[in-house]
Parts: C-alpha cells; sequence; structure tokens
C-alpha cells in the first residue's frame, strides 16, 4: 500500500500540520489517502470574503510526478472555474512541478480568487463583469459566497449544528 | 499508515468538543472551518440588522413627513375651501358651483382641479380686481423660493452625509464583528492583536461574540483570560462612558454655542470673519471700482493723446510734404533757368567766334592796306622814274624824247589806269573797313552782353548754391521730425505696455474679487455644515444617552458574570497547576520533533520522502534521489523538478552524504 505517491502524501499532510497555511484547511478522505476534502476561505477585503468553499483534490500513483486534480464542490463565480468546478490554473497543468504541495495547491487556489487570470476564461460571463461591471460581480460572488455557508461540511453532523444554531442566536 | 490513524483519532475527538471551542494551533480543523461559518453568518446577520435598524429609522422619518405633508395639504384645503367661501358673494355661479363640487371631492387630483379652476377664475376677475399687493406677495414667494431652494440644497447635502454615515455605521459595525471575530483571529494566527472595541456603539454588539459558553470545559487559562478580557472590557466600557458623559457635556455647550451663533448668524451672519471678510470684499470691489476708473481715465487720456499724436504727426507730414514740393518747384525753376543761361552762353560763344573770324577778316584788310601803301611807293617810285627819265631823254635825243613820251603816256595811262583802281581799291578798302568798325561794334555789344550774361550765370549759381543748403537744411529738419516721429511711436508702445499692465492689474483685481466671493460663499457652506452637525450631533447625543443606559445594564450584567468567573477561577488555577508540569514536558517534546522533522525534509529526497539524498542533477545543482531521478528519466520528464531545467541521464551524479 505504501507507494511513493502515498508516503508523499503523509508527507504533505504533516508539512500541513506542522506549518498550517492561512485560511485554507485540507484532510485526506477517511478511508482513501488519495481522495482530499478541503475548504478554503475567502480572503478579506475580497468579494469573497469569509466565505467557505469546498473542494476536492484527487491524486493518482502518479503524484507528484504529474499534478493531481483539483475541483470546486461548492458553486463558484470565477473567471478561471467552469461550471463543473473544474480549475483553470497553469501550476495544475502545464507548469506544475513535483515540488508543489497540497498546501502549496491551495494558498496558489486561494491567491487566484482574488486575483483572477482573464486572459483565458473559464466562465466567460464572470471575466466580463470582473472587467467591466466590478460592482455587479461582487454581488454574484456574493451570492456564492452565501450559498457556501448554506453548505452542510459535515455530512453525518446535522444535530450538533442546529443545537449550535439555537445557542448563538441569542 | 500509522500516523494517518493517529490524525483520524484526533479528528474523531475534536468531534465530541463543542463547536464554539478552537482548537488553539495547528492545521484549521472541520469544526474550527464549520465554526468560523456559523460566525461569519452572524456577522451577515448582524450586519443585515444594522441595514434593517437604520431602513426603520428612515421609514419613521418619512411615516413623519407623509403626515406632515397630509396636515399641510388639509391647510391647503382648507385655505382654498375658505377662499371660495370668500369669493361666493361674487357673482360667478356656475364656476363656484364647480369649485364646491371640486373642492368637497376629497381626491388630490380634485384639489388640483380646483386650484386649476380658481387660477381661471383670478384671470377671470383680474380685469375686475386690481391687484395691488399681488406684487408684494409674488415678491415675498420669490423669497420664499430662494428661501426653498436653499433649504433644498441643504437638505439634499444632509442626505448625502446620511447615507455616508449610514455606509460608516455598517462598515465599523462589520469591521467591529470581524475584530470581536475569535474565528478569523484563529484562521490568522499572525495578526494576534486583541482588538479593542473603541466605540460604545461597537461595544454593544461585544457580548455577541462573546457568546455565553459552557464554561466547565475551559481551562483555568482560559478562563483567567476571559475573565481579564471581560474586566477589560469593562474598564473600557466604563472609560468610554465617563468620555461619552463628558463628550455628552461638551457636546450640549457646543450645541447651546452653535443655537446661539446660529441666531445671531441668521440675522447678522454674525462671525467676525465673515463680517471682516464682507469688509475686505467691499473694500476690494471699491479698490477695484477706483481702479476701473483710473483706468479708464488713464484711456481716455491716452486716446487723447493718441489723437494728438496723430494730428501732430500728420500736419508735419503735411508741412514737409509742402515744403518739399516748394523746393522741388524752385529748383525746377532754377534747373529751368540754368538750361536758358546755358543757351544764350552757347550762342554768345557762337557769336564770339563769328567775331573773332570776322577780325581775322580785318586783319586781312589791314594786310591789303599795307600792300596798298607799299603799291603807292611803288607808284611814287615810278613817277620817279618817270621824271628821271624825262631829265634822260632831255639829254638824249628827241626820237627817245618821243618815244620816251610814248612811254610816258603810255605809263600815265597806266598810272591813271592804276589810280582809279587804287581809288577802287581804296573805296573797297574803306567800305570793308567800315564794315569791321560796325562789326566791332556789335563784338563790343556782345561782349557787355557776355558779361551780363555771366552776372546773371553767377547769380544763378549762387541761388543754387543757396538752394542746395535750404535742401540740406530742409533734410535736417526731415530727419529731426522722423525721430520725433519715432520717440513718438516709442511713447504709443510704452502707452500701450501701461495700458496692458492696468488691464492685468484689473484681472487681478477681479480674479481676487472672485477670491473673495468664493469664500464668501464657503463661510456660507461652513455655516450650514455647522449647523448641519449641530444637528448631527444633537441626535449623536441622544443616541449616545441611551447607549449609556444600555451600558449601565451591561455593568452590572457584567459585575455578576466576573463574580462568577472569579469563583471558577479560583478552582480552575488548581487544576492548572497541576497541568502546568505536563504541558511544559510535553511542549519541549514538540519542539524536539520539529526539529527533527526539519532535519528530515533536509536530507530526505523532496520528491518520495522516502529516500536519501543521492543524486545531484549537474545542470541545476539540486539534490533528489537515484529512484525518483531515474524514474523521471524514464518517464520522459527530463526537468528538474524543482526549477524546471532540462536534464539528461549524462548529467547525473551520485554523491555521498
Amino acid at each position: 500500500m505504501s507507494t511513493a505517491a502515498r508516503r508523499r502524501l503523509i508527507r504533505d499532510l504533516k508539512r500541513i500540520q506542522q506549518d498550517p497555511p492561512d485560511g485554507v484547511s485540507a484532510s485526506p478522505h477517511a478511508d482513501n489517502v488519495m481522495i482530499w476534502n478541503a475548504i478554503i476561505i475567502g480572503p478579506s477585503d475580497t468579494p469573497f470574503e469569509d466565505g467557505t468553499f469546498r473542494l476536492s483534490i484527487t491524486f493518482d500513483e502518479e503524484y507528484p510526478n504529474k499534478p493531481p486534480q483539483v475541483k470546486f464542490l461548492s458553486e463558484m463565480f470565477h473567471p478561471n472555474v467552469y461550471a463543473s468546478g473544474e480549475l483553470c490554473l497553469d501550476i495544475l497543468q502545464n507548469r506544475w512541478s513535483p515540488t508543489f504541495d497540497v498546501s502549496s495547491i491551495l494558498t496558489s487556489v486561494q491567491s487566484l480568487l482574488n486575483d483572477p487570470n482573464t486572459a483565458s476564461p473559464a466562465n466567460v460571463e464572470a471575466a466580463q463583469l470582473y472587467k467591466d461591471h466590478s460592482s455587479m460581480y461582487a454581488k454574484r460572488v456574493r451570492e456564492t459566497v452565501e450559498k457556501s455557508w448554506a453548505e452542510d461540511l459535515m455530512d453525518d453532523d446535522d444535530d450538533d449544528d442546529e443545537d449550535e444554531d439555537g445557542e448563538d442566536e441569542d | 499508515m500509522s500516523e494517518k490513524r493517529t490524525i483520524d483519532s484526533d479528528e474523531s475527538a475534536n468531534k465530541k468538543i463543542k463547536l464554539d471551542q478552537l482548537s488553539e494551533s495547528g492545521p484549521l480543523t472541520l469544526k474550527d472551518v464549520v465554526y468560523f461559518q456559523k460566525e461569519a453568518i452572524f456577522r451577515e446577520l448582524n450586519l443585515v440588522r444594522a441595514k434593517c435598524d437604520t431602513l426603520g429609522m428612515s421609514l419613521k422619518s418619512t411615516a413623519l413627513e407623509a403626515d406632515r405633508l397630509k396636515s399641510r395639504l388639509s391647510l391647503i384645503k382648507n385655505i382654498v375651501m375658505s377662499f371660495v367661501r370668500y369669493l361666493e358673494p361674487v357673482d360667478k355661479d356656475n364656476l363656484l358651483k364647480d369649485l364646491e363640487k371640486l373642492v368637497e371631492g376629497e381626491s388630490d387630483d380634485s384639489l388640483e382641479q380646483a386650484l386649476a379652476i380658481l387660477s381661471k377664475f383670478v384671470s377671470s376677475l383680474s380685469g375686475e380686481i386690481v391687484p395691488t399687493s399681488f406684487s408684494d406677495i409674488s415678491l415675498k414667494l420669490a423669497h420664499i423660493q430662494t428661501q426653498y431652494d436653499g433649504l433644498a440644497l441643504e437638505n439634499k447635502k444632509l442626505r448625502e452625509t446620511y447615507t455616508q454615515l449610514n455606509e460608516h455605521y455598517l462598515q465599523s459595525v462589520k469591521e467591529n464583528d470581524r475584530s470581536n471575530s475569535k474565528t478569523l483571529a484563529r484562521i490568522k494566527p499572525k495578526t494576534e492583536e486583541t482588538p479593542t472595541p473603541d466605540e460604545v456603539k461597537e461595544s454593544k454588539s461585544a457580548p455577541r461574540s462573546n457568546l455565553p459558553t459552557n464554561t466547565e470545559k475551559f481551562s483555568s487559562e482560559e478562563i483567567s483570560h476571559k475573565l481579564d478580557e471581560y474586566t477589560a472590557t469593562i474598564e473600557t466600557q466604563k472609560r468610554l462612558l465617563d468620555e461619552q458623559i463628558l463628550s455628552n457635556q461638551k457636546l450640549n455647550e457646543q450645541i447651546n454655542l452653535l443655537h446661539q451663533s446660529k441666531r445671531e448668524e441668521i440675522e447678522v451672519k454674525n462671525s467676525d470673519v465673515y463680517l471682516n471678510l464682507v469688509k475686505d470684499y467691499d473694500t476690494l470691489n471699491a479698490e477695484y471700482a477706483e481702479i476701473n476708473k483710473k483706468f479708464e481715465g488713464l484711456l481716455e487720456k491716452f486716446n487723447k493723446s493718441e489723437v494728438k499724436i496723430n494730428d501732430h504727426h500728420d500736419s508735419i507730414v503735411s508741412r514737409f510734404h509742402e515744403e518739399k514740393e516748394k523746393v522741388l518747384a524752385q529748383c525746377e525753376k532754377l534747373e529751368m533757368d540754368l538750361t536758358r543761361i546755358r543757351t544764350a552762353r552757347d550762342d554768345l560763344l557762337a557769336k564770339v567766334n563769328i567775331l573773332q573770324s570776322s577780325k581775322d577778316a580785318q586783319e586781312v584788310i589791314k594786310d591789303l592796306n599795307k600792300t596798298i601803301e607799299t603799291q603807292k611807293s611803288v607808284i611814287d617810285l615810278f613817277k620817279f622814274d618817270s621824271k628821271w627819265e624825262s631829265s634822260i631823254t632831255a639829254d638824249g635825243g628827241e626820237e627817245d624824247i618821243g618815244k620816251l613820251k610814248r612811254s610816258n603816256t603810255i605809263l600815265i595811262n597806266e598810272l591813271k589806269e592804276f589810280e582809279t583802281l587804287f581809288k577802287n581799291l581804296q573805296g573797297i578798302n574803306f567800305k570793308k573797313f567800315q564794315h569791321i568798325i560796325e562789326n566791332e561794334s556789335i563784338l563790343n555789344k556782345y561782349r557787355v552782353e557776355k558779361k551780363k550774361a555771366d552776372e546773371k550765370y553767377f547769380a544763378v549759381m549762387r541761388t543754387k548754391d543757396s538752394m542746395t543748403s535750404e535742401i540740406k537744411s530742409l533734410k535736417d529738419l526731415n530727419k529731426k521730425y522722423e525721430l520725433k516721429i519715432s520717440s513718438i511711436e516709442d511713447f504709443r508702445k510704452h502707452q500701450d505696455a501701461e495700458i496692458a499692465n492696468q488691464i492685468n492689474k484689473n484681472s487681478s483685481m477681479e480674479r481676487l474679487v472672485q477670491m473673495q466671493k468664493a469664500t464668501i460663499v464657503k463661510n456660507d457652506l461652513n455655516v450650514t455644515k455647522l449647523t448641519n452637525s449641530l444637528n448631527l450631533e444633537v441626535k449623536k447625543n441622544l443616541d449616545s444617552t441611551n447607549q449609556l443606559n444600555e451600558l449601565t445594564a451591561s455593568k452590572t450584567e457584567y459585575l455578576s458574570k466576573i463574580s462568577e468567573l472569579e469563583l471558577k477561577l479560583s478552582t480552575a488555577e488548581s487544576k492548572n497547576k497541576a497541568q502546568g508540569h505536563q504541558l511544559s514536558s510535553r511542549a519541549s517534546q514538540s519542539s524536539g520533533s520539529v526539529e527533527l522533522d526539519s532535519y528530515r525534509s533536509l536530507i530526505y529526497c523532496s520528491l518520495c520522502s522516502k529516500n536519501w539524498k543521492n543524486t545531484a542533477i549537474k545542470t541545476c545543482g539540486h539534490v533528489f534521489c537515484k529512484e525518483c531521478t531515474q524514474e523521471r528519466i524514464s518517464a520522459r520528464m527530463r526537468k528538474c523538478p524543482t526549477c524546471n531545467q532540462p536534464f539528461s541521464s549524462n548529467d547525473i551524479l551520485s554523491i555521498h552524504l
């Protein structure tokens, strides 16, 4: 079981625990270390502020020689994110280097949120709004942020959440 | 695999902890994120609540305004009704009926119609009733209109400031929430400044984030920390309260002051600066007018002088031209005289030549006279000869005497002939002589004439010289005039420059006046702003008093909480001491493990993190393990994983650490 890819992923996890990046949470699936779930908190002072966006990172056995597949599970409104949630990021394609690890991927994605590349947009509408109607763009992004809050981060902890809500209200 | 298991067990442990308890360090757990999400939602909620509050307030104000407008409408209706009633005695039945009908109708449209009819009515009446007070009313109306415009402007400004303040308020609520959020601090552990509430308004919402929690599970450290926080917040609130009270008093004073000043302002727009400014403005205006006057006077003078200069110039030029023409005419005359004199001289010279030739002829006559004399002498000689012959013949023979007598007679004849000839010649000579004398007399006459001509010539030459001198003097005069003209032109230029200067001064004065006007307008604006701020301050004051009450309530609450927490603290402190030893040992362990990990990352291959670093890439110098480099070469990914520099199988160098 302990292939090079898995060993490397365990090392990545250790590194995340030792030197955790800001506003990013990532952990592998309980039963499969090759699939990770990650949450990126939208950077402050941007339209994505306070949003909690879920991602899945799927590694294969060729990691770290091949990049993993990164995909947003939350609905996104961003020039470089396809409707399916797939990302258009150069370091996840032709500029991939084996020295990148999970934390560097997530920080790159986090910085991509506020610094989109409109030269080759994956979402043409988002790119157009970002370029011409920044207020409209921010509004649409805010909608996705609010939707991200409505999502259930922990599928198995429904009861707990409700309890908490009741407590916080007063 | 063993490491993975430990992580899983950590997560399961986390699940049992209450959600509002954050993990202190290390990576963000899912719980942390959920907690963060919740807080974010609450922050948004808070913001929405604030927005709602502001909207409610604006709704109230609009409702009040609507009420006021309604009352006004009813007032207007009353006025119209009374007016109509007043009009009743006038005999315009059908109109009045319409009016009554329309005025009785409650809807606004009917009122408008009534007003229209009334206006019609008034226009129809205008012929009969002389509107004496109409002009006064219209003036008043205009005055009111201007006042209304000013108020509308003020209202607009106030609205703007209100919206700005609203935005600022929402922003500050949001910021406050964010600064008080523990989760945000957790997410960004590098900025560990504990946020202090800077406004009472904001501190009011502080307890929302410091949610009452099940404190039993808190460690003693946390409790003491919380206690400190609470006390700090209470102290700060106290301080803020005091400050608020003080500021309240100050604001009250300010309000009173502003009220006073406002009253005075309305009458006199009192402030000294304003008066000074007005004075300055007036003086500047006066100065400006003076300067304008001066400028106009200067302009007139300049125009006059220009006209004078032009006249002078024209007269000089005309005189110069006249003189010039005169001189030219004289010159022409003189030249004509000269030519005449020359022709006369030529004639005279020709005559002199003729006379000289006649003189030659006289000389010829003299020669002829001389020849005549010589011939006479010859004749005398002949006579003598004949006498001598006769004497001889008397001595020699009779024949000879006869012969001689014959020859003598011949000779006498000849002599007689000669004598007649001589006489003829003499007559001719005499005639010729007479002719010569005549010629000589003519010559003398001519000479006299020539002398006269010469004299004339000299006179003419003299006049010519005098003319040239005159021309010279005229030229000098001309030059002088030209100099004068140039000096006049210079003077004119100077005048132009002065005028330009004056114009500049004028414009600068105008600018000054405009600036003064602008400052006055600014002052007016400031006055309005001050009144605005006054109103705002009054509002704030009310708000702050409300908050004050709330804060006193919350303070008592906090005090009770503090007593509770102090109890908890005493119980927890004992626990804390026991835990202290364990914590210290753990800390040393963790630091050691971190060091170890860093060393590990130094010596293990960064790609697989399994093998030792033992293979260097010669092109760039980066070091990995043999397996990984071989794998990359066999997978045809022949670029350095770190720096993307291409390498081949020849560039691999095995190293021994």
